[in-house]
């Protein structure tokens, strides 16, 4: 039989078979953007859990870590002004995110909740302030320790749900594949030619199913979460 | 002829019918007994968020002079929300479909959470942990049944909610006068919030802590302001600080009575 002619006696099956093709090459869709900002966040973390977390620190150090700020400032030699020299981990501006929505005006001059959190207890306001720095620091102590469990525990779920959110993607690619196929029921083709590609895929399917279940298997329990 | 055929003519016999019915049978009984379960969780929920509401009241009127009676009455009431209510909860969960269930009685966990929390607080100045709320109700359960745990997610939504009630119970203490504890409290919701700073991104559907953390945000201004005035502006706040008598030392006169 004459390919050619078969093709050109039916153009809506050559289009079809070319959507075929451009849906089976598609890549699935990973989020790696939500895998970026996971990783970003973290890094984040690290940082301002590195200097007891105390925001102000964090935001200093790396500044200081290439010396004497004013030295910097005034050597024309060691000091490039290029954004390298002069970047700083952005831990403000996370905190700034949860103040910025319903900041009221300010009724105290030039302060911001991080600056209170970092002068007030060093001015050791109140009475008996030595003792009740020193109890107000084992308390946080202790609760820093307490919610470091919590965000190990967030962290895997985080990443157990960002595996599973690419599993689900690359099924629901696998899924347009079939349908596609399937799609072809519709027009004056025999069914097991129409049944064959989707079939194809059928152990494909199988595989990610099975993959899902091995996630599922390392949180028992936790299948309506 | 056509008798014969007649006679072995078999009756037609719609098959895949009663087959699909009895399927959608067994679904509709699922269903029907879950949403049953879930309007008993529910019922179950409202009445412990109703008494965790009191405990919070209750610990709400104690003052310097009747602390210890308030507490203690707060501790009885909140034992007896863990007897009576937390443990119908457990009996309706029957041990199963925590997740699944999640959402009817998350809420009446959140309040018995910040309940919890804020006796703790009161008595003894600490942090209530996970641990040791889920250890309070391990007890509950039937042996054979898994046990009813708060999780992570609830806990620390409850931990939200306490920081609002630390900051009624802050105003209350620097209005009669107990600054000192006040800071205390200024201390202990400030270290809250920078905790939960750091978590509340990672949490699941973090829709609903994001809200309170607006929230808390405003409990912590609040509080700081009203510290913060008392500090600045202590001199005029002498009346308040445990004194009746009046002191004109400030203006720098000596007293008349003297």
């Amino acid at each position: 039989m004459n390919m050619g002619s078969s093709l050109v006696a039916n153009p809506m099956r050559r289009s079809n078979e070319l959507y075929v093709a451009e849906i089976s090459s598609k890549k699935p869709l990973i989020s790696t953007k939500k895998k970026e900002k996971h990783r970003r966040w973290r890094e984040k973390i690290s940082i301002f859990r590195a200097h007891n977390g105390d925001p102000l620190e964090a935001i200093r150090a790396p500044f200081l870590e290439n010396g004497d700020p004013l030295e910097l400032l005034l050597s024309p030699h060691s000091f490039r002004p290029t954004v390298r020299n002069l970047r700083l981990p952005r831990i403000s501006s996370h905190i700034r995110r949860f103040s910025d929505a319903s900041i009221p005006p300010p009724t105290m001059e030039s302060t911001s909740p991080s600056d209170i959190y970092v002068t007030a207890d060093a001015r050791g306001i109140g009475a008996g302030s030595d003792g009740g720095h020193e109890s107000s620091l084992a308390v946080t102590s202790s609760m820093g320790s307490h919610f470091g469990g919590f965000i190990v525990q967030m962290e895997k779920s985080g990443n157990i749900r960002e595996r599973i959110r690419s599993l689900a993607s690359e099924i629901e690619a696998t899924n347009r594949v079939m349908h596609a196929g399937l799609l072809l029921a519709h027009q004056p083709l025999p069914i097991p030619e129409v049944l064959k590609k989707a079939e194809s895929q059928r152990v494909v399917l199988r595989d990610l199913y099975g993959r899902l279940a091995e996630i599922l298997h390392e949180c028992p329990g936790q299948y309506y979460r | 002829m056509a008798s014969v055929l007649r006679a072995v003519k078999k009756p037609r016999m719609i098959s895949t019918t009663s087959a699909m019915k009895e399927e959608f049978t067994k679904h509709v009984d699922y269903l029907n007994e879950l949403n049953d379960k879930r309007e008993r969780v529910v019922k179950a929920s409202r009445d412990v968020t109703m008494n965790s509401k009191k405990v919070i009241f209750q610990v709400h009127r104690a003052n310097k002079d009747n602390k210890e009676e308030v507490l203690l009455k707060a501790e009885k009431d909140l034992a007896a929300t863990t007897e009576q209510y937390m443990s119908r909860l457990v009996k309706e969960l029957q041990g199963t479909d925590f997740w699944k269930l999640r959402r009817a009685y998350s809420f009446g966990v959140q309040e018995y959470v910040e309940a919890a929390t804020f006796c703790r607080f009161c008595r003894k100045g600490s942090l209530l942990g996970l641990n040791e709320i889920n250890s309070t109700l391990a007890p509950l359960s039937d042996q054979n049944d898994e046990p009813l745990q708060i999780n992570a997610l609830d806990y620390l939504l409850g931990l939200a909610d306490l920081t609002g009630e630390l900051m009624r119970l802050a105003i209350g203490r620097i209005s009669d006068g107990e600054v000192d504890y006040a800071q205390r409290i200024r201390r202990f919701v400030q270290d809250i919030y920078r905790e939960l700073t750091l978590l509340a991104p990672m949490m699941d559907d973090n829709a609903e802590m994001k809200k309170k953390m607006e929230t808390m945000l405003q409990s912590v201004m609040k509080i700081e302001n009203a510290c913060y005035s008392v500090h600045v502006r202590g001199s005029e706040y002498i009346p308040l600080l445990g004194t009746n008598e009046v002191d004109y030392s400030f203006m720098g006169l000596t007293d008349f009575d003297s």
